[in-house]
């Protein structure tokens, strides 16, 4: 048992001790968000409530409406930054170890993913929680319902991330595809806005950001928030992943 | 338990690396993969360790052959890459750690292993030191500490020596050397250099991608002479 339970314990305290040792990363991680919760919805909230609609039973302010999109953002960032990390570990030669291990390479990556989803998830609960320092006024039994939701948008968004780092040659590169994904995935969502407002506007972009997978990704974890921690969609989006994750090996070439 | 390799082909793309690659490395010696550079050393690590795919020949340790990545095989070998490949963010210390739990050692056996491994390589001194603060041949002892961690059969080292100076080579040579000897380790030693090797080791000159000389010499001079006629004649 140890041969498979030691590996894992040991990728996941390496993913910590990179993310605690980096402060930078540790104190952007939760500064982005607040910037946007304090600066960005404080000046929404005045100006802008939001409409009755599911999983809200009456009106809700703008702070309230954007927390799970800026638990995505979270979610997103340190996936994303996760696999920046393993394409340095490439550069830099530390990769190798890894993949010499006498251990299967799908586990290898499953183990990745785990450790990057753990590191997603205490982010996320920590933002949460200086949130409610700020005063919005979440639900105390919807932070633990909402945790299923937050474990699988943390596990999807850790796994794009890792398939972008199995395309991705070199630190420079991965820099761009961070924005050419990050910003797009934000934004084309119902992160800050609800999609229908956003279809008032545009009918292109209101189906692009339907399709758009972090759209899915937020609206559960705002379900999970307020009450309703499951539905069908938990289970395609469950399913997807664990479908992906069993050919990620095939996707992550050793010698790329 | 042999290292055998037959017929092993690799292509990078047109630019032929490997052809018809051939020998069988017995254990308990140090044996000296010899060649000038781009002779395919480096390929042939690449494809014992599963670091590149395999597009032909077959590798077996003690009979039993694998394919590219087999952990039941990997457990009996300890790698060590021509350029470094250690967490450098973290200390010696952590990546023998990290290592050993990869390996699936307990937290007893790891601190056991830790122990050993770093009196063998002598580096006990400066193991709890960040990678960033170590010299090249120290953080070279590291890695081959680390290579060592979980008692492999073969330990395959990719040009240790590169960047280090004449002393630290020598010393390095020296450990090596006592680690086949004094623990049955068979070694795998791809070099360009000979002073780093002793008369008594195997050599397997490879010049541009083919086996051309596999036997021992009985004296260093003999060693640079066979080599140096190989590389003028084929090279």
């Amino acid at each position: 048992m140890d041969k498979l339970i030691r590996p894992l314990v040991v990728i996941i305290e390496r993913e910590f001790a990179r993310f605690i040792s980096q402060r930078t990363r540790l104190i952007s991680a939760m500064v982005r968000p607040l910037f946007w919760l304090i600066v960005f919805a404080a000046g929404f909230k005045s100006t802008l409530g939001i409409a009755i609609q599911p999983p809200y039973a009456t009106y809700v302010t703008y702070d309230l409406y954007v927390i799970p999109g800026l638990v995505g953002m979270v979610c997103l960032f340190n996936g994303m930054q996760s696999s920046l990390a393993m394409v340095y570990d490439r550069e830099a030669g530390a990769m190798k170890v890894l993949m010499t291990a006498p251990l299967s390479r799908r586990l290898v990556l499953a183990y990745k993913l785990i450790g990057s989803t753990l590191v997603s998830v205490i982010q996320s609960y920590l933002f949460l929680l200086i949130a409610i320092g700020f005063g919005v006024d979440l639900p105390v039994l919807g932070l633990i319902q909402a945790l299923p939701a937050i474990i699988i948008s943390a596990y999807v968004l850790s796994l794009i991330g890792l398939i972008l780092a199995s395309h991705v040659h070199g630190l420079e590169n991965f820099a761009g595809v961070m924005n050419f994904v990050i910003f797009p995935s934000f934004f084309l969502s119902s992160a800050l806005y609800p999609l229908w407002q956003l279809r008032e506007s545009s009918e292109s972009i209101y189906w692009i950001s339907e399709m758009n997978p972090f759209t899915h990704l937020i609206e559960l974890i705002r379900f999970g928030l307020h009450g309703e921690p499951f539905s069908t969609n938990t289970l395609i989006i469950v399913a997807i992943a664990l479908f992906t994750t069993s050919f990620i090996h095939l996707l992550f070439k050793p010698d790329s | 338990m042999a290292l055998s390799i037959q017929d092993a082909s690799y292509s990078y793309g047109k630019a032929v690396a490997l052809k018809n690659f051939s020998s069988c490395f017995e254990p308990g010696a140090v044996t000296a993969l010899l060649g000038p550079n781009g002779a395919g050393k480096s390929t042939l690590f690449k494809l014992i360790s599963g670091l590149i795919r395999r597009q032909s020949g077959d590798f077996s340790l003690d009979g039993e052959s694998w394919t590219s990545h087999s952990p039941k095989i990997f457990q009996k070998f300890g790698f060590v890459f021509q350029e470094p490949a250690l967490d450098s963010m973290r200390s010696g210390l952590a990546n023998l750690k990290y290592a050993a739990g990869l390996h699936g050692l307990d937290r007893p056996k790891t601190k056991q292993r830790i122990e050993e491994t770093t009196s063998l390589m002598n580096c006990s001194s400066y193991v709890h030191r960040d990678i960033r603060t170590l010299s090249g041949g120290e953080r070279r002892r590291i890695e081959i500490a680390r290579a060592l961690i979980h008692k492999p059969k073969w330990l395959l080292l990719d040009e240790p020596s590169a960047g280090l100076d004449i002393n630290s080579r020598a010393k390095l040579s020296l450990d090596l050397h006592s680690l086949a000897s004094n623990k049955g380790l068979g070694i795998l030693w791809c070099t360009h250099v000979t002073d780093e090797l002793c008369p008594q080791d195997a050599l397997v000159i490879l010049i541009n991608g083919e086996n051309r000389y596999s036997g021992s010499c009985g004296s260093q001079d003999e060693m640079i002479r066979t080599y140096n006629q190989m590389v003028d004649k084929h090279g």
